[in-house]
């Protein structure tokens, strides 16, 4: 296939100035102080796919994502959806049409709607914004539609969201998401907020849409289940950085980075098959001082003097990309 | 409100969310029937303000029409003392105006210029709050030292210095209702920063909310998002202080015509009244003060124990 992926993401980086007040700084000596929740990131998206990030709370997943819907500047690096940059040197009107295309579901059902709005006002706001239907006949029409694709009742438009439960505000959630008929959508932890038994039906919804209407989608999660059911291709995400790419299977089946590994080690067995299971050692480090060389040296268990001086460049490796002096050496 | 707007059908009441089963299900209304006291306040205040917008139908006398007043009826007792006149209810006043009808009248301007100057006020302090909080940085910085600085002066003074620098730049040209107005402005920018503050803070909290952020990712401006969407859930305390800001304004209001700088005697607001009655005190003509005053006091008593009770109530900490 020689159609460019639709979602191109090179060298983002985002730095957040934490520093405390100018005054403060000048009268207590102290240094401004940077935290770089997302360093040199670089993904792309193939049309219909699911690109999946994981890590850690912290890792800069939700900035990722954030970054690449168009909520939040980049520090450095490029966004390009279906040739269009979204951050620089692109016109008003080609972000506009953009826009419409990309959509978001967010983690938490419970903030993601406004209480004072009726659903089908909250359904209708990207059709009123994108201007793309005409008329309260037929606006009120389209929003039906919504709400049956996603599995609740037309009727259902004139309640407020506080009278439906988790799983249900994230069907609003996502009928709200499909209105502007996006092609792209950026789903940050879209079930984490919801009991397990409702988790598969909201996932399982998501699949059945995206064969629907072609979509594709950037799924970010901390749960490892979630993402193999999910995703066809899984970025690890560690202190800011991918640390691996690779396709889903190849990932879970044989992971070439030991950070990787170990979160593959720590899910819990279901199959009884007897592996052991390792628990997650260490925390993730301060991101304002982040270990010199490979962010993961402290806790990983193949750590050289090379790991603690120098960071590891993302290279290409068997169909995958891993950011790991060690990785090849077999010792993974 | 324009939140409901098109969604408010005929058919509405068909299912368990119509409006007729919200009013029946409303928390707010069982509370309020459960408490006696805000009944009576709410009655007590609902009376002031259907006398005051009917004062021209149910006032015995115009007090405004110079042609009905007589010089020989003035310092005339209330009716049930001796030398009372059944004509003059409630006595009446120096210039033999009956006191019962500039009662009405009066409370009918004071409930204006409180009911202006709250809505003025309400409209200034939510919209520098809803921009100081969603915008932060500069502009939160600018809005909010002005409203400290202006919170260090008592609001009287400051509505005394806005009404004397409108008199002096309106003084040549001034009409008729002109210090109607002037009163209005003077008191609704004495009491913006309550609700800056309020809303400032309700909206810090708000903006970050997802539902902001949906609304961002759709391409619509600041402003839009601002009045849209954040405005709704922050307008219950907003409700709550314009309630108690009433009765606060309208006690302003007196006290500026109190002092002198506020309605002239031509035109008496109920602190007006109090004022002129106040020269004849010592003579014993009481009831040229007292009547205003307890006019004055059971409506700002009233409108206050509402307000207290919407507090109480829409904090959901209390409940």
């Amino acid at each position: 296939m020689s159609e460019p992926p639709l979602v191109d993401v090179r060298g983002l980086s985002r730095t957040f100035d934490v520093s405390k007040p100018w005054l403060n700084r000048v009268l207590e000596g102290d240094e401004r102080r940077l935290l770089k929740a997302v360093q040199d990131v670089s993904f792309t998206i193939e049309r219909r796919e699911t690109f999946a990030l994981v890590g850690e709370s912290g890792s800069g997943k939700s900035t990722v994502a954030k970054m690449v819907v168009g909520l939040l500047q980049p520090t450095d690096g490029s966004v390009t959806i279906d040739g269009v940059d979204m951050w620089k040197g692109s016109a008003a009107g080609d972000i506009k049409a953009l826009r419409r295309r990309i959509q978001m579901i967010f983690q938490d059902p419970y903030a993601s709607l406004n209480p004072r709005w009726r659903v089908g006002r909250i359904i209708a706001d990207p059709i009123r914004a994108f201007g793309l239907a005409k008329g309260k006949a037929e606006i009120e029409h389209r929003t039906g539609e919504l709400l049956r694709l996603v599995g609740l009742d037309p009727l259902d438009a004139r309640k407020y969201p506080h009278e439906f439960s988790g799983g249900q505000r994230q069907r609003i959630c996502i009928a709200r998401a499909l209105s502007s008929k996006p092609q792209f959508l950026v789903c940050d932890e879209p079930t984490s907020a919801l009991d397990v038994s409702v988790q598969a039906q909201i996932l399982n919804l998501m699949r059945d849409l995206q064969d629907q209407f072609g979509l594709t989608y950037l799924f970010i999660s901390h749960n490892l289940a979630v993402v193999r059911h999910m995703a066809a291709r899984i970025g690890v995400m560690y202190l800011g950085r991918l640390v691996e790419i690779a396709p889903a299977g190849a990932l879970f089946s044989a992971p070439q980075h030991p950070y990787s590994r170990m979160l593959l080690d720590a899910v819990p067995d279901l199959k009884m098959s007897g592996r052991p299971r390792k628990m997650i050692e260490g925390e993730i480090p301060n991101p304002i001082r982040p270990p010199p060389g490979c962010a993961f040296h402290p806790r990983c268990p193949l750590a050289t003097d090379q790991c603690r001086s120098e960071v590891p460049l993302p290279l290409a490796f068997q169909g995958r990309t891993v950011a790991c002096h060690e990785a090849g050496a077999g010792r993974i | 409100m324009e939140i409901d707007a098109g969604d408010e059908d005929g058919s509405a009441a068909a299912d368990d969310t119509g409006f007729l089963a919200r009013v029946r299900d409303n928390d707010l209304l069982h509370s309020f029937l459960r408490n006696r006291l805000v009944v009576v306040a709410a009655a007590v205040t609902l009376t002031f303000v259907l006398l005051s917008v009917l004062a021209p139908w149910i006032a015995p006398h115009d007090p405004y029409d110079v042609r009905t007043l007589s010089l020989l009826d003035s310092h005339t007792p209330p009716a049930w003392e001796q030398g009372g006149d059944p004509r003059f209810l409630l006595g009446t006043d120096d210039q033999g105006r009956d006191i019962l009808s500039t009662i009405l009248f009066g409370a009918r301007i004071s409930i204006a210029i409180g009911i202006l100057s709250v809505l003025l006020a309400m409209g200034i302090g939510v919209s520098l709050g809803l921009i100081a909080g969603y915008f932060g940085g500069p502009a939160d910085t600018v809005i909010m030292r002005i409203a400290d600085v202006q919170l260090t002066f008592p609001a009287i003074l400051t509505a005394l210095l806005i009404d004397g620098v409108a008199r002096v730049m309106l003084g040549a040209h001034q009409s008729a209702g002109g210090e109607f107005w002037i009163l209005v402005v003077a008191i609704g920018l004495s009491y913006w920063v309550q609700y800056a503050r309020t809303v400032r803070g309700v909206t810090l909290v708000e903006r970050n909310k997802e539902y902001v952020q949906a609304a961002r990712l759709i391409g619509l401006g600041p402003f839009k998002i601002m009045f849209a969407q954040v405005l709704p859930n922050v307008m219950s305390p907003v409700l709550v202080i314009a309630t108690i800001n009433l009765a606060l304004a309208v006690l302003t209001e007196a006290t500026l015509s109190f002092l002198g700088v506020g309605l002239p005697p031509t035109e008496p607001s109920l602190g007006t009244l109090i004022r002129i009655g106040n020269n004849f005190l010592m003579s014993g003509e009481y009831w040229i003060v007292i009547f205003p005053g307890i006019a004055l006091a059971a409506l700002v008593l009233a409108v206050n124990l509402v307000g207290d009770w919407l507090r109480d109530a829409l904090n959901p900490k209390l409940r």
